[in-house]
Formats: structure tokens, C-alpha cells, sequence
């Protein structure tokens, strides 16, 4: 087990390393020269200079990368071409709220989505299954941000009863934080529901065909404990890979969500940077949102060891 | 052969099926099962035989409740338990019978117990269930009942999870979640089918065992007349849903009444050996020299070993004759035959195929010689392509080497009628023939490359017996025909009687004997070879001709 | 014997015959679906010829106007007719759609058979198939678009690329468990060349799981051409699209919401439609094949 395990975190370095090349490449290889993209058309020779100098783009290709590399292992993930603050101060002052946000919307995810896909599975074609599936495909079919302004509407315009847009933090006491940490993440977690239930909800179906369910019938054993303790067990794998690999979609939202309602996190950071055409901040979101799917997904796989006690290769 | 000539008109009835019948549901065809009628006494051992389809496990999944809910149907009939109707039981009730009434075990008991959860755990779960014993008392009766069964270790068993344990251990923690609450019927659903002969010995005779000791009344289901002579007292005769026969087991073989289980007797291989072929010539088609397979390298950070699957592996199969490679799963005999066909390639050693060594040639400098040796799979729903007319698989091979297409249809027409099958199965698809006649095309499609040699790689094994015989039949008419050589790879003794002329036992990857059939199996020389014949069940009864094995 | 009805030829082929279901038996959802996507698909694609304004034409004088017989869904910041710009831009959303959908799944299913039947070249393409699903889609694709412009085919591109890996895990997986199949070991043993075989043996095996696939690429392209032009790095904003005339309305959100809800309410019915359809022929062709994942 611990073999599996040394295996799977170096199997992470080739990944991490590709999405580097990858990201460092984006830049490089785009037709036409990417200072003068970045700085826009009405761009003065100075800016253009100011913005090679300030991304490396002088030096030829091999040296840019070593550099490049070199820094990004010291931890510095590059200098804005706005503010000109380095963007890994920029990120850590703006990442509590949207790990605050993202930590709440992932709980109440998979506290509404696992019991809907167990029921619709248990109770499969019947209403309370066909409402988890309309739901679902609903989920899937509304953009993010309407989803958000409907929300902004019902509750907050029309009804009064939470903040329209902001944010505040847990110690600004609770009762503020939660009330304005309600909508974006219920507005998050509307996509996020419908794959975890769907999955959950279709790998239950074929585990509840399992012999070993049957066995289980077979003993007499309450109908409870067959749904929870053998099918929802064996069906964990595909559920937590899909909450690892939905985990992409997460982030996605969290940059649409953020701007919605004015949260100062780092998905408005993203944000701001497309609309300033501030490459280097885009370009760590990149690797920053890359590595933390990485990491979340090495868990995963990690823990599906303590599931199922066949993985021990 | 003794049989169990036990009398149970006084006993206890616990079982008493009247008239069930059971439906598709929402269906208007033909019922699965049309007005069963059963009964089993307290102590007593029924089977209930037929072929594939026949309703046996329907009848048993009816009576444990255990119907899928959206497909089948009871539309009629009684199942009484000692007095009580169980159609008549409400979910909470039926619930409550299982396991303390009645009880079940299935057939494949790797996929029946949960793979993540300890087997000790699921026994114990049987107890959760259905008492309130504190937990000190539950985990004593779990450790006496798989002492019961006999499985060794029961310390560490009972922590173990299902992967870590063989077959035959697993079937035995069936048996003893099955039995810990001393239920009065017990139903065995092809218990031992998927299990290697010697264990399947084992776990009839720990059934019996059990059964006598506790007083339970068995319902077995099974498709192996050999099964049956062991171990039944009554045998009921399926076939579409009816009970068309049934005596008491000695009864039955001497002098079954009905066509139908005259003929389900008659299609049982016996053990004696056919008469072996003249060698005529000695032309060495296929000439396996010292052949080695290693699975598996050692990956960084991980612990799992390399297996041998083969080792010193030689023999060779003169045209017109068959070679039998016999052993249980995991002997390597399947190794073998992919290794010939270079399905996979070989660690070591040397396959000679029309005096070529396959061994070491590359994909590329395999191909013609590919055309000198064919296979028919055991699986007789994946060896052709669903895709694919039966015309498009048979020509395959004959336009991979020069055959104009008219020239292949022509003759793919040919080998159909050869194969016993219409030629205007040719436009049709996989999906539209039987198992038996799918099995048929596989054969079609091998010999329309002309080959030397034919590997059967289990190419029996799931069909029923009656198109077992058929198809057994079918490849001896071929190789008379065509003087075609056979390497027939099986794990049953009685198929490897009625086919082969030379048998070879494996046993761990190596050979341990090699002879004529008729030396193998009526003179073995080695143990393991005596241990497989004498695991045959009911070896001592000829079945096709309804009377005792005379010894030769 | 079973009688089977023989299904036509082409049909057989993408499906297989153990595919094929006995009886058809749609309920009433997949029905409606289909009905509304014509629709919208029809009423796009014609728009040019029924809607009342020109979408691009602006008026000062008509500013946020509410419905009325003249304008029938209002007028957007610009006095630019609101039903107008919705039909119109549904012709730029669709195209995104099904382009996106046809070039990830052509090139997936090229790169995906060499993944699934070359054993060096997989270990490769994977890797490199793992780190591109690590991207979170949505920030690659702005990078992409930020670098190369706000054109229709950068956008394209940028949604393209992240859907890749996602065809190529599906075909080799596909391909994977085919070439196990003892019908293609049979085609081994009768001499057939690996190309052949990758092609007419494992290669149908990928057309429903990919059909199914493509549907759901087409309705995830349409929503995330939204979000980018909602984020701002989506096609230029002189083309009118769903994404972008929502993306304009949002400022004035407060005061009239119906510039998101309409051009909202057409996106989604749209993308409902297609997931629905494509559950269906997911239901339909293999029950065991799962919704894409994430």
C-alpha cells in the first residue's frame, strides 16, 4: 500500500512538469509577438519593450525556460504587468475568501448530492428519481452566472432577505459571513450537485445489480443497511473520482461566481487580469488552479486505498 | 455406484411449491415458469437439473423472494414453508424468513460475498440482522460456525477480505453465513460449477456433512448429471419452465420415463476413453519444445512477484490426431494454447508449426504463418464480431492470403453446410444464432484457412451438454474428414475421454503426465492425475447407458 | 433461432447488433426535446429572413425600452432590437457548438486508436492527456483567447483543446477493452494486419459511445462560449452571441434583467434539449456508459 502510494505522488511530477512546458509554451508559440497582443493596439514601442523585458521574452527560447523554471521553484510566479506586485503577493492576499467560499460549497455539495443519487438510485424510475435526473440535466444546462442572478433576484431583490452582492469575513462575525457566503456558493454548487448525484446515482445502479447485493437481500439484511453499507461503498470510487476530476469545474465557477457577486477572491483577480490583459497572472492562475486539481486528485487516489482494499499493488 | 437410497415419505414436508408460475412482467409471451410443482422433505436432497434457460434459477430466486422486481412476475401458484404461503408475506416478513427459514448459496462466490468488506463481518451481519446477541457471543458463533465449515486459520479468515481467499474458501464462508442460523431449507444455486473439480468434491461433501448434522433440507440446482448421482435423494427434470420428470435419483438414471431426460442422459460423455485414431503416418504439425511463460516485472515500489504461468512445456500432435491439455484454472494449460497462437509471446522455448519455430518471429514475419494453426474460444457470444455478417468473419481470413472474394463467399458457403448450418446464414448476424450454432461459425472460420492444426481452447465448456455432444461431434467428423489435428485444451475429464487420443495433465504451469488417453484415465500413473479422476463426480455410473461403469 | 427484425446495415454497423433494442421505447421527455431543438435550430438558422431590425443598428433614442409591438423583447443599452440580436446570435452559438464538438471528437478518436493500440506511444499521449485535464478548461481557454484575439476560431480552438483528452481517455478505453474481445484475437490468429484491424475490428466499437459523446461537447461548447464572452474573453463583441449579449446586459442587470433571462432562457433550452437527447442515446446505445466526466 505505501508502494501504491510513493507511486502515485511521483506520478504527479511528470503531470506538474508537463502543464509547465505547456503553460510556458502558451506564451511562446502564439503566432505574432505576444508583447505587442498583450499590450493592445494602441501601444507605444516603450510599453512594448517594458512588457518583453518584464516576461523574459529577449533571451532565446532554452535560456527563457531555465529562468522561467528557476524562478517558478523559488516560488515566484511572475510580476503583474499593471501593478507591478509580484503575483504571488497579489494571490495570497486575495485566496481566503474563494477557499472559504469553495470549502463550503464542496460540503454542501456532497451533503445534498450523495443522498439524491442514493434515492433516485434505490427508488430508480420513479418520480423522486425522474426529479433528481430533471434536476441534473438542469444543472448542466444553465450557465453558472444565470443561475447566480436568478438567485440575486429571488432572494435578494425581490424578497430582501440576503445582502444582493459582497463579501465578508468569518471574522467579521458568522452571521455576515454566512449571509453572504449563501448565494455564490449555492450558485456554485448547482453544477457541482448535479454531476456528484448523476454519478452517484448511475454507479449505485450497477452495484445494486452486483451478485453481492443479492447476497446481501439474500441474508435478510435491512434494506438500509444494503443501500448504505454494501452498494454506496462499492460504489464510492467513480463517485469520489468524479468529485476530484468535477473539482476543474469548481474552479471554473469559482471565477464566474466571484465576479457575480463581488467576492475579492482570486477568481475576480483572474478576472481583472483578462479584461488589463495581465498575461502572468493568468498564466499562474493557470499553474496555481493546475496544481491544487493535481494535489486534490492525488488525495483521491490516495484514499481509495482506505475504500477498497483490492488497491494495494 | 452407491446412491443415497434414503426413504422421506414420513419425514416433515418444508417445502411444498404448487402450480407457481412466473412471468415476464407486462409480458403476454410463453410463462417462465408454467405451474412448478416441488417438494422437499426435512433432510432430504433435491436436485433440480436441467440446460440453460430451463427456469431452475428462477425457481429458486421465487422462493427466497429475490425476483427481480421489474422483470418477473408470480402470477400464480403456492410456495408453502412449513404451512406458510410465502407469496402471502409482506416485505418485512419475507425479509425476516431469509437466512433464519431459508437460506441461499450461489454460484460464483467471489462476485456473491462484497469485495470490500471482511468476510468475518458478513457472517456476522447474518446475526445483526436477525438477533440481539451482545458482540462477544455473535463472534463466537461466527468462529464456531466457520469451524463448522472447516476452514483453517479462522482468526485470520475472519479478518480477511474475499480477494485474499481461494474458491473454495470462499464458497465455504457462503455456506456458513448461509448456515449459522440452522435455517430449515437451504438452496444451492450450481454451488460448485464455478469451482475446480477437487474443491467441488470438498464442498458437496461439507454440504452433505452439514446437512445431515443439522437436518436440513437441501434444494440443489445444477446442470451436472454427475453432481446429481452424488449427492441426490429426488431429482427433478426441467426443461421451458415445466417439470417434466421426477423419481428418486436412482430411478431416475436407471429408468427415466421421459424422451427428454433419456436424452439429456445420453448426451453426459462418460469417462472411458473413445478408441484412439490410428497414427497414420507421423507427421509432426505442431512440435512445443521446452515452452516457459513468466508474467508480470517487478515495477518500482511494488511487491507483487512474477508469475510462472509455464514451464518446460513440451509435447507434439501428429496430423490427424487430438492432444488434450487437462488441468484446473490456473495450471497454465490456457497459457499454453495463447502462447501457440502467440496471442502472447512466449518467455521461452519453441513452437514448430509445418516445421517453422513461431517462437521468436515478429508480428510481422508471423503472418504467413499464421494461416497453419487455428483457435475456437470458449465464449461462444464474443468470438465473433456483432458487427460483421457471418459471411464477413468467414471470408476474413481467406482474403488476408490471396482468395478472391467470390472464390471466399463460395466457399465460406461450403464450410457453413460442412459445419452443419444453412449458407444463407451468411448475410445474417452473430445475434441471430444459438450458442451452439455461434460455435459452429467460430469452427467454420478456423478450418476455411485450411490449417494443420486447430487449438480448442475450452471450445465446449459453456454450452449445454446436449449441444456439447453435438459440437464434440462436429469436430470428430471434421478431423476424419479434413485430417486435421486438435489440440483440445479442457478442464472436464469426460470431454477429454470422448476427444482425445493423447492426454496431458498440467498441474502449476508444468506437465505432470503425458500418455495415451486410455493409460490417463484408466491407469494414472501420477497423483495429481488420480486425484482429478477420482474428484469426477459420479464416475462410477455410465449414463448413457443407464446402468453401473463396468470395469474394463 | 431468434427472428429479430434486420436492421438496416448502417444502423447495425454504428450500433452492433447486441445494441440494438428490442423495442424503442422513448418517453415523452427525449420527444419534447427534440421538438424544441428543431425549433430553435430552424428559427436561427432562418432568422435573417423573419427578425424585424437589424441586430447591429443602433438608436439613442430607444435605449432599454420594454417590450412592445415594435420591439417585441425590448431594446438593449445600445436601442439595438433585444429579439432581433437573440435569434441572430443563436446562428454563432450553435456553429460553436457543433464545431467544437465535431473537431475535438475527430481529432480525439485519431489520437485516441494510436493511444489504445500502441503500447509506447500511449504512455506518452497520456501523460500528456492527464496534465491537459489538470488545466481547469475555462482558464485555458481564456488564456488562448487572450492570446490569440477574440475571433470565432480562437474561441473554437480554446474550447477544443480541453475536450480532447476527454475523447481520447473514452476511445482508448473503448479500444481497450475491444482488442481483449476473442473476435479480435480470432482476426489476430486469421492473419488480418493491425491497421486493418484497428480500423474495421476496434474502431465502430467507438462511434456510439463518441455519438453520445459529441452531443454532450456540443452542449458544453455552447455554455462555456458563454461564460468566456461573459468573462470578456469570449468572440468580439460586434458579433452578437448569447454569451455576449448577455455579457452586455449584465450592468444593467438591476434595472432590466430581461437581457439576461432572454438570451438565457434560449441558451439553456437549448443546451436542456441537447443533454436530454443525449442521455437518450446514451440510454438507448449503452446503458453502461457514463455521463462525461467533469
Amino acid at each position: 500500500m505505501l508502494g501504491y502510494i510513493i507511486r502515485r505522488i511521483l506520478a504527479v511530477i511528470p503531470v506538474m512538469a508537463i502543464v509547465a512546458v505547456f503553460v510556458f509554451l502558451l506564451l511562446r508559440l502564439t503566432p505574432g509577438d505576444p508583447a505587442a497582443i498583450l499590450a493592445g493596439d494602441m501601444a507605444t514601442p516603450e510599453q512594448l519593450a517594458r512588457i518583453r523585458e518584464s516576461l523574459g521574452l529577449t533571451d532565446p527560447i532554452h535560456i527563457q525556460f531555465i529562468n522561467w523554471v528557476g524562478r517558478l521553484l523559488q516560488g515566484d510566479l511572475g510580476t503583474s504587468l499593471i501593478s507591478n506586485t509580484p503575483v504571488m503577493s497579489m494571490i495570497g492576499s486575495r485566496i481566503w475568501p474563494t477557499l472559504q467560499v469553495g470549502t463550503l460549497t464542496i460540503i454542501i455539495s456532497v451533503l445534498i448530492a450523495v443522498p439524491m443519487g442514493v434515492i433516485a438510485a434505490w427508488r430508480h424510475r420513479s418520480w423522486i428519481d425522474y426529479a433528481v435526473m430533471s434536476f441534473s440535466v438542469l444543472g448542466f444546462s444553465v450557465p453558472v452566472f444565470v443561475i447566480g442572478y436568478i438567485l440575486i433576484k429571488i432572494f435578494s431583490i425581490e424578497l430582501r432577505w440576503l445582502p444582493v452582492q459582497g463579501y465578508a469575513s468569518p471574522s467579521d462575525g458568522i452571521g455576515a459571513f454566512f449571509s453572504r457566503a449563501l448565494l455564490p456558493c449555492l450558485t456554485l454548487a448547482t453544477i457541482y450537485v448535479a454531476l456528484i448525484a448523476r454519478m452517484t446515482r448511475a454507479s449505485l445502479l450497477e452495484v445494486l445489480g452486483e451478485d453481492y447485493v443479492r447476497t446481501a437481500r439474500a441474508k435478510g439484511v435491512k434494506e438500509k443497511y444494503v443501500l448504505f453499507r454494501h452498494a454506496l461503498r462499492n460504489a464510492a470510487v467513480p463517485i469520489m473520482t468524479i468529485i476530484g476530476t468535477g473539482f476543474a469545474l469548481l474552479i471554473s465557477g469559482v471565477v464566474v461566481t466571484e465576479s457575480v457577486f463581488n467576492i475579492p477572491g482570486i477568481g475576480r483577480l483572474t478576472v481583472d487580469a483578462i479584461l488589463a490583459r495581465d498575461y502572468p497572472v493568468i498564466q499562474a492562475m493557470i499553474l496555481l488552479t493546475s496544481a491544487i486539481y493535481v494535489f486534490v486528485n492525488l488525495l483521491i487516489d490516495i484514499s481509495y486505498t482506505f475504500i477498497d482494499p483490492r488497491i494495494r499493488y | 455406484m452407491r446412491f443415497k437410497n434414503r426413504r422421506f415419505d414420513d419425514a416433515d414436508r418444508v417445502l411444498n411449491i404448487r402450480d407457481l408460475s412466473v412471468s415476464l412482467s407486462g409480458g403476454h409471451q410463453r410463462p417462465i415458469l408454467d405451474k412448478v410443482n416441488v417438494t422437499i422433505h426435512q433432510g432430504e436432497t433435491v436436485c433440480l437439473v436441467g440446460e440453460s434457460g430451463s427456469g431452475k434459477s428462477v425457481t429458486s430466486l421465487a422462493v427466497m423472494g429475490l425476483l427481480t422486481k421489474d422483470a418477473l412476475t408470480v402470477t400464480g401458484g403456492v410456495i408453502d414453508l412449513e404451512g406458510q404461503n410465502l407469496l402471502e408475506l409482506d416485505h418485512k416478513a419475507m425479509r425476516q424468513m431469509r437466512a433464519r427459514r431459508i437460506s441461499m448459496i450461489f454460484q460464483e462466490p467471489m462476485t456473491a460475498l462484497n469485495p470490500v468488506m471482511q468476510v468475518g463481518a458478513q457472517i456476522e451481519e447474518v446475526l445483526d440482522s436477525h438477533t440481539k446477541l451482545p458482540p462477544r457471543e455473535k463472534k463466537k458463533r461466527v468462529v464456531d460456525i466457520m469451524n463448522q465449515v472447516h476452514l483453517p486459520d479462522v482468526e485470520r479468515i475472519y479478518n480477511s477480505y474475499p480477494h485474499q481467499l481461494s474458491g473454495g474458501q470462499r464458497q465455504r464462508i457462503m455456506i456458513a453465513m448461509a448456515l449459522i442460523l440452522e435455517p430449515k431449507l437451504l438452496i444451492a444455486d450450481e454451488p460448485t460449477t464455478a469451482l475446480d473439480v477437487t474443491t467441488q468434491n470438498q464442498v458437496l461433501a461439507l454440504i452433505t456433512e452439514l446437512q445431515e448434522k443439522h437436518g436440513t433440507a437441501v434444494l440443489f440446482i445444477t446442470h451436472d448429471m454427475g453432481v446429481v448421482a452424488e449427492i441426490a435423494d429426488t431429482v427433478y427434470v426441467m426443461k421451458d419452465g415445466q417439470i417434466i420428470e421426477h423419481a428418486p435419483v436412482e430411478t431416475l438414471l436407471r429408468h427415466p420415463t421421459e424422451e427428454y431426460t433419456r436424452r439429456l442422459l445420453q448426451a453426459v460423455p462418460s469417462l472411458i476413453p473413445r478408441p484412439a485414431r490410428e497414427r497414420n503416418g507421423a507427421v509432426e504439425v505442431l512440435d512445443v519444445e521446452g515452452l516457459r511463460k513468466v508474467y508480470g516485472i517487478r515495477r518500482l515500489f511494488s511487491r507483487a512477484k512474477p508469475t510462472l504461468a509455464a514451464q518446460d512445456v513440451s509435447f507434439s500432435i501428429i496430423r490427424g490426431r487430438t492432444l488434450g491439455i487437462v488441468g484446473e484454472s490456473g495450471s497454465g494449460k490456457s497459457t499454453v494454447a495463447r502462447c501457440i497462437m502467440r496471442l502472447i509471446d512466449p518467455t521461452e522455448g519453441e513452437i514448430r508449426v509445418a516445421s517453422t519455430d513461431i517462437a521468436r518471429l515478429s508480428r510481422r514475419e508471423l503472418r504467413p504463418h499464421r494461416r497453419h494453426i487455428q483457435i475456437v474460444f470458449q465464449d461462444p457470444f464474443r468470438s465473433l464480431n456483432p458487427r460483421w455478417t457471418i459471411g464477413q468473419s468467414l471470408i476474413e481470413g481467406q482474403l488476408n492470403y490471396g482468395t478472391s472474394r467470390s472464390e471466399a463467399i463460395k466457399r465460406s458457403g461450403e464450410l457453413l453446410e460442412l459445419v452443419g448450418l444453412p449458407a444463407d446464414a451468411l448475410k445474417r448476424y452473430p445475434h441471430q444464432f444459438s450458442g451452439g450454432q455461434r460455435q459452429r461459425i467460430a469452427i467454420a472460420r478456423a478450418i476455411a484457412m485450411r490449417p494443420d492444426v486447430l487449438v480448442a481452447d475450452e471450445a465446449v465448456s459453456a454450452l449445454d451438454v446436449s449441444v456439447q455432444a453435438q459440437v464434440l461431434q462436429l469436430l470428430d467428423e471434421l478431423q476424419e474428414k479434413l485430417g486435421i489435428a486438435i489440440l483440445f485444451i479442457t478442464h472436464d475429464l469426460r470431454v477429454a475421454a470422448q476427444i482425445c487420443d493423447e492426454v496431458v495433465v498440467m498441474q502449476h504451469g508444468r506437465i505432470v503426465e503425458h500418455d495415451t488417453a486410455a493409460n490417463v484415465l484408466m491407469h494414472p500413473q501420477h497423483d495429481y492425475t488420480r486425484a482429478l479422476i477420482e474428484a469426477a463426480p459420479g464416475r462410477h455410473w455410465d449414463f448413457a447407458n443407464f446402468k453401473e461403469l463396468e470395469p474394463a | 433461432m431468434a427472428a429479430a427484425p434486420q436492421p438496416t446495415s448502417s444502423l447495425q454497423f454504428i450500433l452492433g447488433a447486441v445494441a440494438v433494442p428490442r423495442h424503442w421505447q422513448l418517453g415523452i421527455g427525449p420527444i419534447i426535446a427534440a421538438i424544441v431543438l428543431a425549433i430553435i435550430v430552424v428559427a436561427t438558422l432562418f432568422a435573417p429572413l423573419y427578425v424585424p431590425h437589424d441586430p447591429l443598428s443602433m438608436d439613442a433614442v430607444q435605449r432599454l425600452k420594454g417590450p412592445s409591438s415594435e420591439y417585441w423583447l425590448g431594446t438593449d443599452a445600445y436601442g439595438r432590437d433585444l429579439f432581433s440580436r437573440v435569434m441572430i446570435g443563436g446562428q454563432v452559438s450553435l456553429f460553436i457548438g457543433v464545431g467544437a464538438a465535431i473537431v475535438s471528437v475527430f481529432i480525439g478518436l485519431l489520437i485516441g486508436l494510436v493511444s489504445g493500440f500502441f503500447r509506447i506511444a500511449d504512455a506518452i499521449i497520456m501523460r500528456i492527456m492527464d496534465s491537459l485535464m489538470a488545466i481547469p478548461s475555462i482558464l485555458l481557454a481564456i488564456a488562448l483567447v487572450a492570446l490569440n484575439g477574440p475571433s470565432l476560431w480562437s474561441v473554437i480552438f480554446a474550447i477544443t483543446i480541453p475536450e480532447i483528452p476527454r475523447v481520447v481517455r473514452l476511445v482508448r478505453a473503448v479500444v481497450l477493452s475491444a482488442r481483449e474481445e476473442p473476435y479480435v484475437e480470432a482476426a489476430i490468429a486469421v492473419g488480418s494486419s493491425m491497421p486493418k484491424i484497428l480500423w474495421k475490428h476496434l474502431m465502430p466499437n467507438t462511434l456510439a459511445p463518441l455519438i453520445v459523446q459529441g452531443t454532450y461537447i456540443c452542449a458544453s461548447a455552447i455554455l462555456t462560449e458563454a461564460i468566456l464572452s461573459f468573462l470578456g474573453a469570449g468572440v468580439s463583441t460586434e458579433i452578437p452571441t448569447w454569451g455576449n449579449i448577455m455579457a452586455e446586459g449584465r450592468i444593467y442587470f438591476q434595472i432590466k434583467p430581461s437581457l439576461i433571462f432572454w438570451p438565457g432562457l434560449m441558451l439553456s433550452l437549448c443546451i436542456l434539449s441537447i443533454n436530454l437527447l443525449g442521455d437518450t442515446a446514451r440510454d438507448l446505445l449503452d446503458p453502461r456508459l457514463k455521463k462525461r466526466e467533469g
